[in-house]
């Protein structure tokens, strides 16, 4: 793809995420994301939770994105665990299935990851109740949905990894957002004179984040490049940790403002917070046990 | 030469494919005891380099013209990538061929065709002469002076933190020829034969008790003036350019060398006794080391196409330097006891990395020094008036 074409689905997204009208399944539908996605799926997912991410967008593009990894044309609603590994059960059977849900789940086709798949849950019961906390600006919802397990739409694993290079590209542009507004506020404020920026305490906190941003942006497109579910749940991780890193030096450098609720770092802050929440691989330790296991593990990529 | 050429692919994928299965039956004889002294370590560094380059799979990225099979950085971060991937000791002269062989490729190639392949092949060890005494970070305020005279160039002054340097045949110096206060603008780069007379080194011991650097000192030194490194006054740019593949070479080179230590170190831990927190440990500088990787590999490929690496490649020095750090912290924890005392060659040989790993945020540019770099270059922060 050129860069001129790369250069106008940005810009598509970015109109597609900046206008609340339209849903945005209808608006990425207008100019072919799903198809966009088939050819350079790196670059379309990259591209749109990114974009999200600097924007502080709080759409549900990771159910659209996931209803068109797995095929389905209605509109879909993941009951999203807080933390995988998934529960499970299997087959039509009844199943109660806890999660979250980037909005009301009335009218939209329930999937949950039970038992190693995505499956279809048909409904007897559904008690929602806002998720609120770090995510009540976004509308989430906690679910509890008693009801049938109908079938497998695809391999969980095909879902999450693509899940956790959505979210992980999400953190990198809240990220790089965050680093952007921090940078701007002290470039402009004055204290003593001069700008907070030329002070070198603040100037090192800063080259931090910007290093923990490229670092992680790095390891989330080697991850798509290599392929496996290790690799995304790495780079989902490390996408956290940095963001992670990012808010805190710039709360530090923004002063009392940055943590007022107006202010636009601390709505980046809890958007990360609840992102990272969701579908949260827990590798860390477990990457750790497989070397201590005597395990080869191998490294992401190459050159 | 040609039967060595024709056997060895090109292509990234295959080349790695091939010195792979070729490392992997040839390990054995690759690997050497534990070395007794910092000067036999670099001894089977240069026997390892000498069997990598006779068998052809040294010359992979280095121009045809010094020897080489041509090809460009991404081959040769491969070979360093592999050479660490089978546990074997990447030799300190790989990290400064790629720091002194493309400067001296760019400004002295006739230099560089001649002398260069001795370097490469470890037929020699050259070191780099940069840091002085009162010249560390500030590098352009260097005084060791270079004084033009006929076809000669007098060097008098002293370097210190020359790494092996006391080993060194040679060593890639940088002198002031221009008045002591043309800072940047009056520096030269020269290649000092360490025989010549007038030079004389002292090793220097460092915290690990390794005689691994040196001062050296340059007393009415004459060196000819056909190994100067482009003009009079354009060290610098010379300088500039090493930077450039330091930048880009380091991190993807050092951090494989981590992902070794990181497997030694784990098998040291299992053998000593470890607690739970050890794991978490272990997968945090795993995840660290695999965000270098990300970044290096970016890198290298953008040297490879011809590229420049900017100073956004301080990132990558700062996320390196956490990384190793880090590596040697969990050794440090995991097994306190073992780390502090343990007089055979595994608590020894920890604590004598833990020592040079202080110096990862230290050496090359202090992490301060990069964090400032992206400050000033990267994000532009408004600066002090």
């Amino acid at each position: 793809m050129d860069e001129d074409l790369r250069d106008l689905v940005r810009a598509s997204v970015r109109s597609a995420l900046e206008s609340s009208s339209r849903p945005i399944g209808d608006a990425l539908a207008d100019f072919g994301w799903a198809e966009l996605a088939q050819t350079d799926e790196q670059f379309a997912f990259t591209t749109l939770f990114e974009t999200q991410g600097m924007l502080g967008a709080e759409t549900d593009a990771l159910d659209v994105v996931t209803a068109a990894t797995v095929g389905l044309d209605a509109p879909a609603r993941v009951l999203w665990p807080l933390v995988s590994p998934v529960p499970d059960g299997s087959g039509e059977v009844e199943v109660v299935v806890h999660g979250v849900a980037l909005g009301h789940v009335s009218g939209a086709q329930l999937l949950a990851p039970i038992g190693g798949e995505l499956v279809t849950v048909v409904p007897d019961d559904v008690t929602e109740s806002p998720a609120g906390g770090m995510a009540a600006s976004a509308g989430w919802v906690r679910v509890q949905v008693r009801g049938v397990a109908e079938g497998a739409v695809a391999p969980w694993a095909t879902v999450e990894r693509r899940a956790w290079l959505a979210t992980g590209s999400e953190l990198v542009g809240i990220a790089q957002r965050i680093l952007d507004v921090a940078a701007e506020q002290v470039s402009q404020r004055k204290q003593f004179g001069q700008p907070i920026a030329v002070n070198q305490a603040v100037r090192h906190k800063l080259a931090e984040a910007y290093a923990e941003t490229v670092g992680a942006r790095a390891i989330v497109a080697r991850a798509w490049e290599d392929g496996t579910s290790d690799a995304a749940a790495w780079a989902r991780v490390v996408a956290a940790t940095s963001a992670d890193v990012v808010g805190k030096h710039a709360m530090q450098v923004c002063g009392a403002i940055g943590l007022s609720e107006e202010h636009e770092v601390p709505r980046l802050v809890k958007r990360a917070f609840s992102i990272d929440a969701l579908c949260r691989p827990s590798v860390t330790a477990a990457v750790g046990r497989r070397f201590l296991a005597g395990e080869a593990v191998a490294p992401v990529g190459g050159f | 030469m040609s039967a060595i050429a024709a056997s060895i692919p090109l292509d990234v994928d295959d080349y790695r494919a091939a010195l792979r299965a070729w490392l992997a039956t040839h390990r054995a004889e690759l690997t050497f005891p534990p070395p007794a002294s910092f000067s036999e370590r670099m001894e089977q560094h240069r026997t390892l380099t000498r069997a990598m380059w006779d068998a052809g799979w040294k010359r992979a990225g280095w121009p045809e013209a010094l020897g080489g099979l041509g090809g460009g950085a991404r081959l040769r971060a491969t070979y360093y990538d592999e050479l660490c991937r089978a546990d074997l000791d990447l030799p300190n002269s790989d990290y400064s061929n790629e720091v002194i062989g493309p400067a001296m490729l760019d400004y002295a190639p006739d230099l560089a065709a001649e002398l260069l392949p001795r370097y490469l092949s470890g037929a020699e060890l050259w070191g780099q002469g940069f840091s002085e005494p009162d010249a560390g970070s500030d590098l352009a305020s260097l005084r060791t002076r270079g004084v033009i005279d006929g076809d000669t160039v007098v060097v008098d002054g002293q370097k210190v933190w020359t790494s092996h340097g006391h080993l060194a045949d040679r060593i890639l110096t940088l002198v002031r020829t221009g008045t002591p206060e043309s800072r940047h603008r009056g520096l030269a780069a020269l290649l000092i034969d360490t025989d010549l007379p007038g030079v004389s080194r002292n090793p220097l011991i460092f915290a690990s008790g390794v005689d691994e650097m040196c001062e050296t000192f340059f007393d009415g030194v004459r060196v000819p003036i056909g190994r100067m490194i482009g003009g009079p006054d354009q060290g610098w740019a010379v300088a500039m350019v090493m930077l450039q593949y330091e930048r880009a070479m380091y991190a993807a080179q050092r951090h494989a060398w981590c992902m070794q230590r990181l497997r030694a170190l784990v098998r040291w831990l299992d053998a000593v006794g470890h607690d739970d927190r050890a794991a978490a440990a272990i997968g945090g500088v795993w995840l660290m080391l695999q965000t270098v990787r990300a970044r290096a590999i970016e890198s290298v490929r953008r040297l490879d196409a011809g590229d420049v690496v900017g100073p956004d490649a301080s990132a990558d020095k700062v996320l390196l330097a956490r990384a190793e750090q880090a590596l040697y912290e969990v050794a440090r924890h995991a097994a306190p006891g073992h780390f502090a005392f343990d007089a055979d060659s595994g608590g020894a040989q920890w604590r004598e990395e833990w020592w040079y790993s202080r110096a990862a945020s230290v050496m090359g540019g202090a992490g301060e020094i990069q964090r400032s770099l992206i400050a000033d270059r990267v994000l532009q922060l408004p600066r002090e008036q």
